[in-house]
């Protein structure tokens, strides 16, 4: 005899209602969305503190351009994920019905299209860090001892 | 480490705190690990079954496109910086002459910012293709659906 299962998806190892899974989905994304103010306030700070005209000696260039660059391959990989998350946002009936405010568009078309952007703008985000990891490179054998300062006179430059 | 409003630049510590225990385990981190640690949680968030409503996503995607805006004026703003090292300290390089390794870098650094701008570009895209997308909550009972 064949028997159709009846029970919720299993996710993480338990089985969760729709009402719990809503929940879940709820949650994650207001993490998700805090999260990502925390990631722009961490590279606006990056911005402003590069920002003062000071020397940047390779060294600190080179960890610094590191640092970003591990944040660009993060990015890479949520684009992508993000993506299938929204799609499958539409194939979730017992959770929602997604819905288009403008008639005109299709819920589907426009997921699918927002994908395609984001998986582009992983791409992006790849080149980038390439980019970052060349720049590195090109410093790697740079380094730097401190100026030395103008000899003072012996007389401390007075008469 | 350079420091700038109470965070480092350069360096973070070598332990991670769990992607579920918060912002507050952002403490202490350097201002480029507070960023790659939020979207890291951010990856690690969205790495299950569960969808993601484009409303999420259009709030998400309203904040991560500032790193379109931000990282391009911050690798270009460190290439200056390091052209600027060369007339302020004693640099030498085991490579090449000093400038010409720096005048590689500031060109990849640009074209590194390039890049940024355009993934900024896309994600705005990507926003406004979702922006009238919203959901009601679904009947979780299939068989009452008409």
């Amino acid at each position: 005899m064949t028997t159709t299962s009846t029970a919720s998806p299993v996710w993480l190892g338990r089985g969760l209602s729709p009402a719990q899974r809503r929940a879940e989905v709820t949650v994650r994304g207001a993490r998700c969305v805090a999260r990502a103010e925390d990631a722009v306030a961490g590279i606006r700070a990056v911005a402003e503190a590069t920002g003062v005209g000071e020397p940047m000696p390779a060294p600190a260039v080179y960890d610094l351009a590191g640092s970003l660059r591990r944040v660009l391959d993060q990015l890479g990989a949520v684009f992508g994920q993000v993506g299938e998350g929204l799609c499958a946002s539409l194939v979730a009936p017992d959770l929602y019905t997604v819905y288009e405010a403008d008639t005109v568009c299709d819920p589907s078309v426009q997921a699918c299209r927002a994908r395609t952007q984001l998986a582009a703008a992983g791409r992006y985000a790849r080149l980038a860090a390439e980019c970052l990891d060349e720049a590195r490179e090109a410093i790697a054998g740079q380094g730097y001892t401190v100026a030395p300062r103008p000899a003072v006179p012996a007389d401390g430059g007075v008469g | 480490m350079m420091i700038h409003n109470g965070r480092g630049l350069t360096a973070g510590p070598d332990d991670h705190d769990d992607d579920d225990a918060g912002r507050d385990g952002l403490r202490g981190v350097g201002w480029p690990e507070m960023a790659y640690e939020s979207i890291r949680a951010i990856n690690h968030l969205t790495n299950t079954s569960l969808p993601v409503p484009a409303p999420v996503l259009y709030d998400v995607l309203g904040n991560l496109k500032g790193v379109g805006y931000l990282l391009p004026q911050a690798l270009v703003q460190l290439g200056n910086g390091l052209e600027r090292s060369l007339s302020v300290y004693d640099v030498y390089d085991h490579a090449r002459e000093p400038r010409v390794s720096v005048a590689t870098a500031q060109r990849l650094l640009v074209e590194a910012a390039t890049k940024a701008r355009d993934l900024g570009a896309l994600l705005e895209e990507a926003q406004t293709t979702i922006n009238s997308q919203g959901y009601r909550r679904g009947n979780p009972d299939p068989q009452a659906q008409p």
